[in-house]
């Protein structure tokens, strides 16, 4: 009897053993298909060796010249961020843990030697590879299941630091744009300190006022050294989003955010979308399955053996939203457990990943409200600026010139109205800016691009 | 006339009133004008006024400078009922003596005088010879506060007013004063704005022959070129328009001979402006000139855009270049061969040959 198994084990054995080094390139495609789908065609490469290295930075250098664009910030970062390019890692990981789940452990023996009466008798045992051999489906299966997590759980960093890069990147421009009117606000202040200094030389200023008009131009130089030294701040962040460093850092910013696109959004069937194409929720919807089988398994092979198969979902208590462990299967020899506590533990575990699915559903739908409502606000306030408050500080400015030219207001007057006038047009950028953010949060949120209607064409001006 | 009585018919409502071309304010008068029509009778006239009252609050009609019956002194609360809106007030009484007077309300005066609710009476002496003169104008002098780029006066200005005009117009949309060489010419000032204004006449000596009070003795008459048109009253002077020419007749306090301008302004006068900042300043202003450095002469020669509703501070053209006026500013035009009654413009003078200034070099 004992011979038989023998005989077939060896079999298996011999089999998966003729099997070359394992290649992750299939379930690394998979969702490095989805994830470039869900970022609108932008290349994931993995690159796993020397050849693939400098094709990267090729391409790297390649998108380096011209000035930075979201899609072009987001393809560097892709190929470039080491943290990303580590996770990718772990799929080869969990394929080879897949694989080597097919194998039968090597089959080990174990020699006893008994001593009694004067004499000695070896006892020779092989028992453990019939557990292996009776569990190799259930491992397989966990491990497939824990491929297909960490595959769920790349394609959502994947996602996750593009979003990253879009908000560092639209942040980076609203502010590089905004500091550039900044420095016409320094123009008129400095103008205006000007001026005063020749009225003074003239005599028809006092000190008290010249010092006022040379405390605002001092003050808007040390407004404009703090907004210069964010922008190099922010430019910082997104170097490290992209994985920039040496040379590569001297890259240039196109002179201005993009328009609002498109028509409002409808958060109609926005959640709905969320919660079919979130990663993250594909992952958690995967460990109910999981935890479905174990429990199911646990329960068929109870009567074998106390056979322990388990779940851990925790995730990374360091922040990074890795899965730290995987299912795994336990034996125990059936002496004093008869696998009762497994059984409820696994229930228990199987009743734990359901309820932190649904919780990880509403937080889901709560993200796309919320993302909607930044996005709708942001929208709002920045068609209002340009279309309300833009055009009647300009106006104001018109009406302050006419002013200024029938000698009805001073030139102060006329140079402080027109830095008001560049401070709102700092203020609609801030507002442009909060809305590409909102937009880049918008789809972190769908783990997918945002649908949306063309907008109407604008109306013409009388 | 109705029977023995003349009868007049004022009603006091919101009337528009151009300043001068480019500027209309709105105001309150009389019969849709301001100041309202000038109530001309003779000496012992008895006359009945009705003052219908179309204003949007309650008014009545004083008669300034008039002796009359105390219950037809028109104070309201004080000799007589306010005139309530829709109704009219009928007052009567006989013109005692002949002389310049004024008529405007006496209810919310305040506001209602600094909407242009004011008026002249003239009472002619009955002996036609007596104080005859040849050409007689009557002006009214007032301020107003008319924010640049609005066109309703504020009524709650003390001082800061923008606005200074002859018959509520301003330069130059005020008539010129055509004049037959050799005529006696009276010239009737009443003041009802907050400050009094010293018109004074170019080219000529005049006398003051009467205020509100009534006529002055020869005697008491003492030549002058500019005479103090008090607050509240009125002054008439004459004098024989013995000088052909373009003569000049304005208020001599030099900011009410402008329109509106900023008093608080900075002071540009003799500050460099140009060169390198001109360029920075206009880089962030296109439409920026600097201003003001060698006087505001050039406001009057730069035609650049104003707001709505805004006469330049100063403007007019002559026969030689900008005038550079506004406000209480106007031309007496003496001119030989006048017929009589004709008060069209002459147009301008033309001077006999070496008697204009001339320019030499340096
Ligand atoms: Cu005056």
């Amino acid at each position: 009897m004992i011979a038989a198994r023998f005989g077939v084990i060896l079999v298996v054995t011999l089999a998966l053993g003729g099997c070359a080094a394992p290649d992750p390139s299939g379930p690394f495609t998979d969702i490095a298909n989805t994830a470039s789908e869900r970022l609108g065609g932008s290349e994931v490469r993995w690159a796993r060796n020397g050849k693939d290295e400098t094709a990267a930075q090729e391409a790297i250098a390649r998108l380096l010249e011209a000035p930075l664009s979201e899609a072009s910030a987001v393809r560097i970062a892709l190929l470039n961020n080491q943290r990303l390019q580590a996770e990718y890692e772990e799929i080869g990981i969990a394929h080879a843990d897949l694989v080597q789940a097919g194998l039968l452990e090597n089959p080990s023996v174990s020699v006893d030697i008994l001593a009694g009466n004067g004499a000695v008798s070896p006892a020779f045992s092989i028992v453990e590879n019939v557990f292996g051999l009776l569990t190799m489906p259930a491992r397989r299966t966990m491990a497939s299941s824990t491929l297909d997590r960490t595959k769920y759980a790349v394609g959502a960093k994947i996602l996750n630091t593009a979003a990253e890069v879009r908000s560092a990147y639209y942040k980076l421009v609203g502010d590089q744009q905004a500091a550039d009117l900044f420095h016409q606000v320094v123009s008129a202040t400095e103008a205006a300190a000007d001026l005063a200094g020749r009225q003074v030389t003239a005599g028809n200023l006092n000190r008290r006022d010249q010092a006022l008009q040379q405390a605002q131009y001092a003050e808007s130089l040390v407004e404009l050294a703090r907004i210069e030294a964010q922008l190099a701040v922010d430019r910082e962040g997104l170097n490290r989003l992209l994985g920039l460093y040496g040379e590569q850092i001297a890259w240039n910013l196109p002179d201005r955010l993009p328009d609002v696109a498109g028509a409002k959004p409808e958060l109609e069937g926005l959640e709905t979308l969320a919660i079919e194409h979130r990663l993250d929720l594909a992952g958690a919807r995967a460990d109910v399955q999981t935890a479905t089988y174990a429990l199911e398994l646990g329960q068929q092979l109870r009567w074998l053996t106390a056979l322990g198969l388990g779940v851990t979902i925790e995730r990374d208590p360091g922040g990074s939203g890795a899965w730290l462990k995987g299912p795994k299967v336990e034996f125990s020899l059936p002496i004093f457990d008869l696998g009762t506590a497994r059984i409820t533990s696994l229930e228990a575990q199987q009743r734990k990943t359901g309820k932190l699915f649904v919780g990880l559903a509403v937080d889901v739908r709560s993200e796309v409200r919320e993302a909607y409502l930044r996005l709708a606000a942001a929208q709002d306030a920045a068609t209002f600026y340009r279309t309300k408050v833009l055009p009647l500080k300009q106006q104001i400015v018109a009406e302050n010139q006419r002013l200024y030219n029938g000698m009805l207001v001073g030139v102060y007057d006329l140079l402080r109205s027109r830095q008001d006038q560049i401070n709102s047009a700092r203020d609609y950028i801030g507002t442009l800016k909060d809305y590409w953010i909102a937009r880049s949060q918008m789809e972190r949120a769908l783990a997918g691009p945002l649908p949306i209607a063309s907008a109407d064409p604008p109306p013409k001006s009388p | 006339m109705n029977g023995t009585v003349k009868e007049f018919r004022l009603v006091a409502e919101p009337v528009r009133r151009e300043f001068a071309p480019g500027m209309v304010v709105n105001a309150w008068g009389y019969n849709g004008q301001t100041p309202g029509p000038t109530i001309e009778a003779v000496e012992g006239d008895r006359v009945r006024i009705f003052v219908k009252n179309a204003l949007p609050e309650w008014t009545t009609v004083h008669w300034h400078g008039m002796r009359l019956p105390n219950g037809m002194d028109g104070v309201g609360g004080l000799t007589q009922p306010h005139i309530p809106v829709g109704k009219t007030g009928v007052y009567e009484f006989t013109f005692e003596e002949s002389g310049t007077y004024m008529y405007h309300p006496h209810a919310d005066e305040m506001v209602q005088m600094a909407m242009g609710l004011m008026g002249f009476v003239i009472v002619h002496p009955k002996d036609p010879n007596q104080y005859r003169a040849d050409r007689d104008f009557a002006i009214m002098l007032h301020s107003w506060d008319i924010k640049p780029g609005t066109g309703t006066p504020n009524p709650a200005t003390m001082l800061d007013f923008n606005m200074w005009t002859f018959n509520s117009r301003v330069f130059p949309g005020i008539d010129p004063m055509p004049v037959r060489l050799g005529d006696r010419v009276r010239m009737r000032f009443g003041n009802l704005s907050m400050t009094s204004h010293p018109i004074h006449l170019h080219g000529h000596h005049m006398v003051q022959t009467a205020t509100d009070g009534g006529w002055i003795t020869e005697s008491a008459q003492t030549p002058m070129n500019t005479v103090n048109v008090p607050v509240g009253s009125t002054v008439t002077v004459e004098w024989v328009a013995d000088r052909p020419g373009d003569w000049a007749l304005h208020c001599h306090k030099a900011h009410h001979a402008m329109n509106a301008m900023a008093h608080d302004a900075p002071n540009m006068i003799g500050v460099a402006q140009g060169g390198d900042l001109q360029k920075r300043i206009a880089n962030l202003l296109p439409e920026y000139m600097a201003m003001g450095a060698g006087g505001m002469a050039e406001m009057a020669e730069m035609q650049m855009p104003l707001p709505p509703n805004t006469l330049p501070m100063m403007t007019g053209n002559g026969p030689f270049g900008p005038i550079e006026m506004g406000g209480m500013f106007t031309v007496v035009k003496v001119r030989d061969g006048l017929a009589i009654g004709d008060y069209r413009d002459p147009g301008w003078y033309k001077h006999p040959a070496g008697t204009v200034m001339r320019l030499i070099d340096g």
